[in-house]
């Protein structure tokens, strides 16, 4: 089954299960509501963009051929142009426009090429789906796996693809829980003998742009901890708590933001009054 | 700028604290006694980090907050007193835990207890692995296990018999047993090459015989003359009983010894060397965390007895983690 079927089920994910922790209201407006964003971020949707040329790219390094970076640029101007032209749903931050990405992806994309190591891991698996069910939670956990390399003693490298308008720092590589999640799935589905390294590949969204790899690994204590939550998580979703977070900083930009307030002003949200 | 204004700001600037920090570089403690701020005296001109400063210097490049004249003023009076920083305290090993035999170092085991503490510990459990009896020569065996506060844990055992302790502690071999095991999982997560004072089958024994108690690691450092004959040579050395060196080393590292020379280590994945992922993981984690090439081959040879070329895959997980873990 592919990700997109997979999805169509209920399930958790490494990002829901986040997002519930956060803030309960958006995972109910978003996953249980499955109420229509208000607006697109222009981060979100560049992200996504750039995730698909570099998911090209190493589809093409898994064939034997190597994309030279003029192609890696014409394959992101012609994903972007049908992306996101035209679309007035997408919400650009300051400064930026359609054209201004279209110029700064090339940008840092070129930043991310060059930056590339030759290293000659052999290709596993790009945008491996996963699904594996935890004892005490009812419904899989599903997600995908950006990119699944080994090396010639056979560790297993998963990468996650990363957009950031900043570089991470050491305790966000090390304690983020969807590379823990990856490493739990790996397991689950017949990597659990072999030595999991996990790769942040990071294109940095600063002003002169640039590409950072971050590795990082994960404990059985790690895994525990995540598993433990989850459940919580799951306990939470299946008893209808949803609490929400409206002080938190990301309420400014939140694609929910009239929802909330409808529902935090005592409201019945009227879904049909925002389509 | 008026020679009022100046007035006002010199009686402002007298109240102020002025320590000196280096040759031309001062910090002014405000009048709040809240937020130091840095003075540069120099002969290319004088600057604070005021927020006064930085709005007035665009319009009067001479312009000079109270800050400024606050050094001014402090220096002819030798009203200037010596900035002193707190160093950020470093776990560190006090060398009144560690003793020379023969020329060879070893640690004690409340110096690793010291030292484990400074790093966070969060627990120590021990486990009988093995209870002595008749039937078994009285040979105990048990596992420690110490668990860092961010959660990593190391593990490790460490056995006693009559034949490896001294009298006096002959009597109380599960004690000792544990001891050593404590001792060993300490100097895993302590990052300490040295074989522990505790470890050795007879302390008496070893002052003796002089120092042929490096951790067998350590003696099978690849030499870089023979590098793929060294870890045989080790390896058949210890399996050899009842020599010397096997006499006085801890009955544990013969163990260590012994299983290693049973497992293929070609086939074995623990044996198996590091593969590159992992060096790549080495390398970016030593870079991000601002450690040279020549700091990460140093605090492998010494928590590895290897170079980093010969650590093995599972030496290299562990060598991964204690990196993440690092400051």
């Amino acid at each position: 089954m592919v990700l997109s079927e997979l999805r169509q089920t209920p399930h958790l994910s490494a990002s829901s299960i986040n997002e519930y922790v956060e803030c309960s209201l958006l995972y109910k407006f978003g996953r249980i509501d499955k109420l229509p964003m208000e607006f697109k971020s222009d981060a979100l949707e560049f992200g996504t963009c750039i995730h698909r040329v570099l998911e090209a790219y190493y589809s093409a390094k898994m064939m034997g051929d190597r994309m030279l970076l003029k192609d890696v640029h014409e394959f992101f101007v012609f994903t972007w142009l049908d992306m996101a032209r035209g679309r007035d749903d997408i919400r650009y931050a300051d400064g930026n426009d359609y054209n201004s990405l279209l110029m700064f992806g090339r940008d840092l994309l070129t930043a991310w090429y060059t930056k590339l190591p030759d290293d000659d891991f052999t290709i596993l698996a790009i945008e491996e789906a996963f699904s594996f069910n935890l004892p005490g939670i009812d419904i899989p956990i599903i997600g995908a796996m950006d990119l699944v390399e080994q090396d010639n003693s056979g560790t297993i490298i998963i990468t996650d693809f990363k957009t950031s308008g900043r570089a991470y720092s050491k305790d966000e590589v090390d304690s983020n829980q969807q590379l823990t999640m990856y490493q739990i799935a790996a397991k689950q589905n017949g990597y659990a003998d072999h030595e999991i390294l996990l790769r942040f590949d990071t294109l940095i969204k600063t002003k002169v742009p640039r590409c950072e790899q971050y590795w990082t690994t994960r404990t059985e204590l790690d895994e525990r901890r995540l598993i433990k939550k989850a459940r919580q998580v799951w306990d939470g979703i299946s008893k209808e708590v949803f609490v929400p977070n409206d002080t938190s900083w990301k309420c400014k930009g939140c694609a929910y933001k009239q929802a909330c307030d409808a529902y935090l002003e005592g409201e019945e949200y009227d879904q049909a009054s925002h389509p | 700028m008026t020679a009022k204004e100046i007035q006002k700001r010199n009686q402002k600037a007298e109240q102020l604290k002025v320590l000196q920090s280096d040759d031309g570089q001062y910090f002014v403690e405000s009048s709040e006694g809240k937020i130091l701020y840095n003075v540069i005296i120099s002969d290319a001109g004088d600057s604070c980090t005021c927020g006064d400063y930085a709005r007035n210097v665009k319009k009067s490049p001479d312009f000079k907050c109270k800050h400024i004249l606050a050094v001014y003023n402090a220096i002819p009076q030798k009203q200037v007193e010596g900035a002193t920083f707190l160093e950020r305290q470093a776990p560190k090993l006090d060398e009144r835990w560690i003793t020379k035999i023969e020329g060879k170092e070893f640690v004690k085991y409340p110096g690793l207890l010291d030292l484990g503490h400074q790093k966070g510990i969060s627990s120590i459990e021990v486990e009988i692995v093995q209870m002595p009896t008749g039937d078994n020569g009285n040979f105990a065996v048990c596992r420690a296990t110490v668990m860092s506060k961010l959660g990593e844990t190391y593990s490790d055992i460490g056995d006693a018999n009559p034949s490896n302790c001294s009298s006096k502690v002959s009597k109380h071999l599960l004690r000792m047993a544990s001891t050593r095991a404590i001792a060993r999982a300490l100097r895993s997560y302590t990052n300490v090459g040295m074989t522990a004072l505790e470890e050795l089958a007879d302390i008496n024994e070893a002052i003796n015989e002089g120092a042929n108690h490096e951790h067998p690691k350590a003696q099978s450092k690849p030499a870089k003359k023979a590098p793929s004959k060294a870890p045989k040579k080790s390896a058949a050395e210890d399996d050899q009983p009842k020599s010397d060196a096997a006499q006085m080393a801890p009955a544990v590292e013969n163990q260590d010894a012994k299983e290693s020379v049973r497992k293929d280590d070609a086939k074995s994945p623990a044996r198996a060397g590091m593969s590159e992922a992992q060096r790549r993981a080495i390398f970016n984690l030593s870079r991000r965390r601002g450690i040279s090439v020549e700091e990460i081959e140093c605090m492998v040879e010494e928590s590895y007895g290897v170079t980093l070329d010969n650590l093995t895959s599972s030496d290299a997980s562990a060598f991964i983690r204690q990196l993440q873990t690092a400051a």
